[in-house]
């Protein structure tokens, strides 16, 4: 039984020999050989680096869930040389290294010894220390779109796409540069920046945005009516003409990535189908919370002392008052300490006033102290003024005018919470002039 | 049955055979073999470096050669012959001057492979150079190397220094007692020691505290990255008696091991290495 099983398996197997030897070896599925199909490969990547005479531009995100990119222009010499610029930092000079294209992974381009490129991969930059932007120095070549040539990074999987440009174009580096500081704070912008998005209709949804210019990465959060909270998260990198996003930022279906500079309203717009996504600066925040309502409630003693240490929630516009003010008192030998806003809302006059210290050098000084009259309204804290109080008080006010005009504005003050007061237990919060929203001051609850 | 089994088995065997013969002679390489173009700088690497000593030197960017976990660059192509000037006048000549002129070439690391960035690691602290197996060393920073900085420019090359007294041991071991002058205070956490404090316990850096070998590598490297007179000064400072000794016991076993087993006098190679080092920087 066992014997006639094996002679069965036997017979089996010899058919299985007859079978596949008639498999149909003859069919090439290539006809060349493996090593001549590389060096095919190789020089087919050599000869389109060199087909463009004034080279590529490439905008190069390294991580676009961490970081921004940068753009760079590259020439590539059939001497093994690459000539570079790129706006990663101010030094935008053409310096010129060696390039190789060879076979690693895939076909590869690497960039060999080091040019602007290597910029990205410095991990001994102030803030990055360790990690620099993450960037790399190979890039496995993809494909050839009539000139365009597409690369992917292997560590991140970055998509990097070599543009031919003219030799003109070189010197738009020195633009997309310039373009960096357009979204960083100044004395007279707004300290509210958001992201736009604005449908046929007129309908708008306006995202907060948190600009890390550093990273050059911004997160966007959305508070709708209900409450809910929407993020989005995206890199940018600045071009010519405005800048583009990555990953594209997706809206309610729409994806917008290349975003246009206006000059008029000295923002990016990016315009799709009809509906448009602007980013730049708000004149008002874009969700007002409710935490003026705790004031006189678990806080009513508002402290600023600009001893305690800068921060950046206090604007530059907030820092032009102070500095006016120092200015003015300083004929007296003085300067300012501290300021204290004391509000109760359910008091009488007298009961909330502005109380300021000025002080010499030897540290000595005098408090003065001006009555204002306060009430919340639409969410915003407003003042009305009432008085100086005592001859100094009266004697200075023009000095302080200011500091009053900041809190005693018609449009009243955005109040904000914002967590503790560095490393104290003291609760912080911040006041924002609704009129002028360049001036905010961080400050301490007492 | 059987007899058509056999016949069977017959055909199929031949024809396992003969489809194996397929009677071609094998062609010529379809490996493209042609030298690659070689800039000014290759050249004259081939001329100081793989002619004469067999060491390769690696400063075009290659990801393999590194770790990958970091974050690197290639060095700029034109810090790489000041650099490698210096790894030749601080160990090549010296060495060759005293131990002969093959004394390089039969003991060396095949491979140098030189980085343009900084190495930082999880700590915070900043790797200069790794050894690995007695025969590649990575150099960092290259891009950073201050040449008119005395100090700097000692610290770096010490990692040469240091790394090759591991190759000559490696070829030829030191006298184990050297490993019994004061093994009680070795420990892993050396770096929680400063180099005064491992001084003190006798040991001439904090990473000479960590266990013999490197004790050993790191009194190497710091005589050749001083002169007689400096050595002597930091031993001096040394407020305990014992650790003094210690060291002074330590000193008399490397030179011994440079006598005995290659001939060389290491305070002639302490003062020519230090001669070379203070020529480059002037």
């Amino acid at each position: 039984m066992i014997i006639k099983a094996l002679k069965k398996i036997w017979f089996l197997s010899l058919l299985l020999v007859f079978f596949s030897c008639s498999n149909d070896d003859s069919e090439e599925l290539f006809n060349e050989t493996p090593s001549t199909r590389i060096d095919q490969r190789i020089s087919e990547l050599q000869n389109l680096l060199l087909a463009s005479p004034d080279g590529y531009r490439a905008i190069y995100f390294t991580k676009d869930d961490e970081y921004g990119g940068f753009t760079f222009y590259m020439k590539f010499n059939s001497d093994g040389t690459v000539e570079m610029t790129s706006d990663v930092d101010s030094e935008t000079a053409i310096t010129s290294s060696r390039y190789d294209v060879k076979m690693g992974t895939t076909t590869e381009l690497v960039f060999s010894t080091r040019n602007h490129i290597h910029k990205v991969s410095d991990s001994n930059i102030p803030g990055l220390i360790g990690s620099g932007y993450e960037g790399n120095s190979n890039f496995m070549y993809i494909k050839n779109e009539g000139g365009n040539i597409t690369f992917i990074e292997p560590r991140n999987e970055a998509v990097i796409i070599f543009e031919p440009v003219n030799a003109g174009d070189w010197a738009n580096v020195n633009t997309s540069l310039a373009r960096r500081s357009s979204l960083l704070p100044s004395v007279t912008s707004s300290v509210f920046q958001g992201l736009t998005i604005e449908d046929a209709s007129g309908n708008k949804k306006v995202y907060n945005i948190d600009y890390d210019s550093l990273r050059l990465f911004i997160n966007a959060t959305n508070q709708a009516e209900d409450g809910t909270v929407t993020e989005i998260s995206y890199g940018i990198a600045y071009t010519t003409d405005g800048l583009v996003a990555s990953p594209p930022i997706e809206i309610d279906g729409t994806s917008y990535e290349t975003f246009i500079f206006n000059e008029t309203s000295m923002s990016y717009i990016s315009t799709v189908g009809g509906n448009t996504a602007t980013i730049g600066f708000l004149d008002e925040p874009p969700f007002i919370t409710n935490d003026v309502l705790d004031i006189g409630v678990d806080f009513s003693t508002f402290l600023y002392r600009p001893s305690l240490g800068a921060n950046p929630l206090t604007s530059l516009g907030f820092d032009a008052i102070i500095d006016q003010i120092n200015t003015g008192v300083a004929p007296f030998g003085l300067s300012m300490f501290e300021f204290r806003v004391i509000i109760d809302l359910e008091g009488a006059d007298g009961d909330t006033f502005l109380q300021i210290r000025l002080v010499d050098n030897t540290g000595a000084g005098l408090n003065i102290f001006y009555d204002m009259r306060p009430s919340v309204m639409d969410k915003k804290l407003f003042f009305e003024y009432i008085a100086p109080v005592g001859g100094n008080s009266i004697f200075l006010e023009s000095q302080m005018q200011p500091l009053i005009d900041f809190l005693i504005n018609t449009q009243g003050l955005y109040y904000t919470t914002t967590g503790n007061f560095q490393t104290f237990i003291n609760t912080a919060g911040t006041f924002v002039n609704a009129d002028d929203t360049s001036q905010r001051v961080y400050g301490l609850w007492l | 049955m059987k007899d058509i089994i056999k016949y069977i088995t017959i055909v199929a065997s031949l024809l396992v055979m003969i489809s194996c013969d397929k009677g071609e002679s094998v062609g010529p390489s379809q490996i493209n073999t042609e030298t690659p173009a070689l800039s000014e700088l290759d050249i004259w690497i081939r001329n100081n470096f793989i002619g004469p000593y067999n060491i390769d030197i690696q400063y075009k960017w290659n990801e393999n050669e590194v770790d990958l976990n970091r974050f690197l660059y290639p060095p700029t192509e034109e810090n790489v012959q000041p650099l490698l000037e210096v790894v030749q006048a601080v160990w090549i000549e010296p060495y060759t001057q005293l131990g002969g002129e093959n004394f390089i070439r039969n003991i060396a690391p095949r491979q140098f492979t030189l980085v343009g960035g900084f190495n930082f690691n999880q700590t915070g602290t900043i790797t200069l150079g790794i050894a690995e197996a007695g025969t590649k060393i990575t150099l960092f920073n290259v891009d950073q190397l201050d040449l008119s900085d005395l100090t700097l420019t000692r610290r770096y090359f010490q990692t040469i220094q240091h790394e090759y007294a591991h190759i000559l041991n490696q070829t030829r071991p030191y006298n184990p007692d050297y490993g019994n002058v004061n093994p009680e205070d070795y420990t892993a956490q050396w770096f929680n020691r400063s180099d005064a404090e491992a001084r003190e316990l006798g040991y001439i850096t904090a990473y000479a505290s960590s266990e013999e070998q490197e004790d050993f590598a790191e009194m190497v490297a710091t005589m050749l990255t001083t002169s007689k007179t400096e050595f002597d000064a930091i031993v001096d400072l040394i407020a305990s008696d014992d650790a003094k000794a210690f060291i002074r016991t330590k000193e008399q076993f490397v030179a011994q091991y440079f006598t005995d087993e290659f001939g060389i006098d290491i305070y002639e190679l302490q003062e020519l290495v230090n001669q070379n080092t203070l020529d480059i920087i002037n």
